[in-house]
């Protein structure tokens, strides 16, 4: 691979981790702003089976009145029969036909409505527990972002602590050193000093008595009392 | 118009009445039909309560509303030949829905008495919320309230639209009854209203009925 092509692959490398980071920033919001939409939808879904439920209620109730209707129109049949009223009875007979008929209808539409609401409540309990699980992964998304960037702050913290110390630390070496050295070169220069003049010598020669100057008062006495040579 | 735009209430009169509720289709102009078994069967003279000929088509004349709280409401439809149906609903009623229908009675208006005294009233006052109460010749035990003694009657407001543009209303004092009927599963209602009207008019209604299900009317 040519050094070009190198450096254009670095480059799309950074514009790709930049367009995802603007990305992964914004995923958050875009993820709550989801939540929120996918929450008032299952609101919308919750009120739809409400509504289905109650005209499943509806038809249940007609029908329940129906079949009670049917129950009560059989004894008129009987009563009608029993006082060989044929044409009333025939009547009322017809009118429980019409009425059979219209249970079956209304018994078909309980079932379907059953059907369909339970095939809603099922696709509902469904998306809820999506969405809960969605809130519970940005809830520990979020909470990652948090400890993630504590932890960060925390360690650029501690990194420039700690760089602060050992700059501190290495200026006290640098100035004991520099101390000692200069202590070093004041004792020299004092050395070169004191070797620079005759003062060891006279010391010698005080010392042995010989140095002019300085002497005792027994030197003194001591030349007087030996004869002149 | 400057005024809505500062925000100044539009002071223009609102519509009385924009849409009174019609339970099943009940509304003012429909035509009822009773199932022509029932007048059949059951008008055979055990009920105080004559039931309209088999097959005849009633007109809904006027509307009342009473509103029970906590969200009943009596619907009442007052249809000509003297006969009203009672729509007891709890909740929101729809137009295209029957949800929330609890009961449907429909009654025909008996004798209605008016007081010509305050102690004629309190006569005929004093018969209403009495265990039993007799009419037509019939007993018809009381509904409400238990004990031997005189119950409180029902007190409410009705509110009745001859037209959707037009109202008053009128006070009701009422207590319901009822008599078994032999050889039938419907027994018969005995309703004693005592009425106030917005004049401050006092009469004694009495209505006979009985109670239906939504397959026993037919309404156009």
């Amino acid at each position: 691979m040519g050094i070009l092509n190198k450096l254009f692959t670095a480059v799309k490398g950074h514009a790709s981790e930049a367009g995802e980071a603007i990305v992964d920033a914004n995923a958050l919001t875009i993820l709550d702003q989801e939540i929120r939409d996918a929450d008032s939808e299952m609101r919308k879904s919750r009120d739809n089976l409400a509504s289905v439920m109650a005209k499943r209620q509806v038809t249940a109730d007609k029908l329940a009145g129906k079949k009670s209707k049917n129950t009560e129109y059989a004894g008129y049949v009987q009563a009608a029969l029993a006082k060989n009223d044929e044409a009333l009875a025939t009547e009322v007979a017809g009118k429980i036909a019409e009425l059979e008929g219209e249970i079956a209808t209304d018994e078909g539409l309980v079932k379907e409505y059953d059907d369909s609401i339970e095939s809603l409540r099922k696709s509902i309990t469904e998306a809820e527990d999506r969405i809960k699980r969605m809130k519970v992964k940005v809830d520990v998304v979020k909470a990652r972002e948090h400890v993630i960037r504590a932890s960060q702050a925390a360690s650029q913290a501690n990194t420039g602590a700690n760089s602060k110390v050992g700059s501190a630390l290495e200026s006290l070496d640098r100035l004991q050193s520099r101390q000692a050295e200069q202590q070093a070169k004041i004792n020299a220069a004092n050395q070169l000093a004191q070797e620079g003049t005759d003062a060891s010598l006279e010391e010698k020669l005080r010392a042995a008595g010989l140095a002019p100057g300085g002497a005792s008062a027994q030197d003194v006495l001591a030349r007087f009392r030996k004869p002149a040579a | 118009m400057f005024g809505n735009l500062f925000g100044k209430k539009d002071e223009s009169p609102e519509t009385r009445h924009p849409g009174l509720p019609a339970p099943l289709q009940l509304r003012i102009g429909a035509a009822v039909r009773l199932d022509s078994i029932l007048s059949k069967v059951l008008g055979d003279g055990r009920y105080v309560l004559e039931l309209p000929e088999s097959g005849k088509f009633l007109t809904v004349e006027s509307q009342g509303e009473v509103d029970l709280g906590e969200g009943v409401k009596l619907h009442r439809f007052y249809l000509d030949d003297d006969w009203w149906l009672q729509v007891k609903a709890s909740g929101a009623v729809l137009t295209d829905s029957d949800a929330g229908i609890d009961e449907i009675h429909l009654f025909g208006f008996g004798d209605v008495l008016t007081p010509s005294s305050q102690a004629q009233f309190e006569e005929m006052a004093s018969l209403v919320g009495r265990p039993t109460y007799a009419y037509a010749d019939k007993s018809y035990d009381r509904l409400w309230g238990a004990g031997p003694g005189l119950a409180t009657t029902a007190d409410f407001q009705e509110r009745v639209y001859p037209s959707a543009e037009a109202s008053y209303g009128v006070r009701h004092q009422d207590m319901l009854h009822s008599r078994a009927i032999a050889g039938s599963e419907r027994p018969e209602f005995l309703l004693v209203s005592v009425e106030t009207d917005d004049k401050g008019e006092v009469s004694v209604v009495h209505s006979v009925g009985i109670a239906l299900n939504a397959a026993d009317i037919e309404i156009t």
